[in-house]
């Protein structure tokens, strides 16, 4: 710490200047680690930036961290079958482009950023984008993957139900048998009894 | 001074942001997280926002208080907070004007519903209940 004057609210000569760290968490993708400078006043507790250095390092460190991102994004969009080719094809975005952002030989740009997190949550964008954004095509491919999300949380929710209702212990492993939500009109009985009273479904085994 | 009115009005904030005459600080604690509200230029981009009339909903949040633990001379400034809405998020502020002049923008984060409601509807039935904005502290 290096002693300054003039704290900005008290007025106190007791000012120092120190450095701090800081760790933003952007978006679920990205955060950003840096460092900049701020003045404490031992009087009456006042810590704030000392000059324009935050946003300066902020902009630095979100640099560096586009370049981290942007190859984890374009990596994870090759994963899930978005060839470099189709992306180009469909958003006008050079496969080259998309390369040198991956090798870091380029810095993305921001918006360049933004697309990859957009394609990256909705990868249907890609579809789209395909269809050159017209509206009434770009609402069934909405409302297809809509329907296709809400039918694997169902699945999820209605195997999850099933196996807190009932699972059998069998041998070494646990059997998780399903019903199916219109068969359970039994089913505390058929908990008790120990045994199911109808045909189950097995759904896994843990 | 009325117990269920700001002590300096926010509007004074506003222009004091907006002009290059006044000085505006952030008291750089916990109880400033611009993060959440996607401000990432620091105590610049923050004054940009008051001054560009972002908060909407304004809703003062009684009573206006002393800073708490103010070893500095004089007597303690009076802390003004209110509730707001910026883009879909909502959000509290608190300020006072420092015995420098100088603003000072004391809080600045996601709203705690709980607290900040009760103490506005206390002050709309001019209630004598005792409570206090979060940042006199």
């Amino acid at each position: 710490m290096t002693a300054n004057k003039g704290c900005p609210v008290c007025g106190s000569s007791e000012l120092l200047h120190h450095k701090k760290d800081k760790d933003i968490q952007l978006d679920f993708f990205q955060s950003v680690k840096f460092s900049y400078d701020v003045d404490y006043c031992s009087i009456c507790g006042y810590e704030g930036e000392a000059n324009d250095s935050y946003p300066l390092a902020f902009s630095s460190a979100k640099s560096l961290s586009d370049k981290d991102v942007s190859y984890h994004l374009i990596e994870w969009n090759r994963a899930k079958g978005i060839k470099d080719s189709y992306f180009e094809r469909s958003f006008g975005l050079p496969a080259r482009t998309l390369n040198r952002w991956r090798s870091g030989s380029n810095t993305p740009s921001a918006t360049g950023v933004t697309l990859l997190k957009l394609v990256n949550t909705f990868s249907w964008l890609t579809e789209v984008a395909e269809y050159k954004y017209d509206q009434a095509i770009a609402k069934k491919i909405f409302l297809k993957n809509a329907l296709e999300a809400i039918n694997e949380d169902r699945l999820a929710l209605e195997v999850e139900e099933a196996s807190a209702m009932y699972t059998h212990e069998c041998g070494a492993n646990t059997v998780i048998y399903s019903y199916g939500k219109t068969d359970l009109g039994n089913s505390s009985e058929a908990i008790s009894a120990g045994e199911p009273s109808y045909t189950p479904k097995k759904v896994g085994v843990l | 001074m009325s117990k269920f009115e700001p002590h300096n009005d926010i509007s004074l904030l506003i222009a004091a942001c907006d002009s290059a005459d006044e000085n505006v600080v952030v008291w750089d604690a916990p109880k400033v997280d611009l993060g959440y509200f996607n401000i990432f230029g620091g105590k610049k981009e923050l004054k940009q926002v008051v001054a560009g009339n972002e908060l909407d909903n304004l809703k003062y949040v009684p009573p206006p208080k002393p800073l708490d633990k103010w070893n500095a001379q004089g007597s303690a400034p009076i802390v003004d907070g209110y509730k707001f809405k910026l883009g879909n998020k909502e959000g509290y502020i608190a300020y006072f004007k420092a015995p420098t002049e100088n603003w000072v923008i004391k809080s600045f984060h996601k709203d705690g519903d709980a607290l900040t409601n009760k103490l506005i509807i206390d002050s709309s039935k001019l209630s004598l209940s005792t409570g206090g904005n979060d940042d006199g502290e």
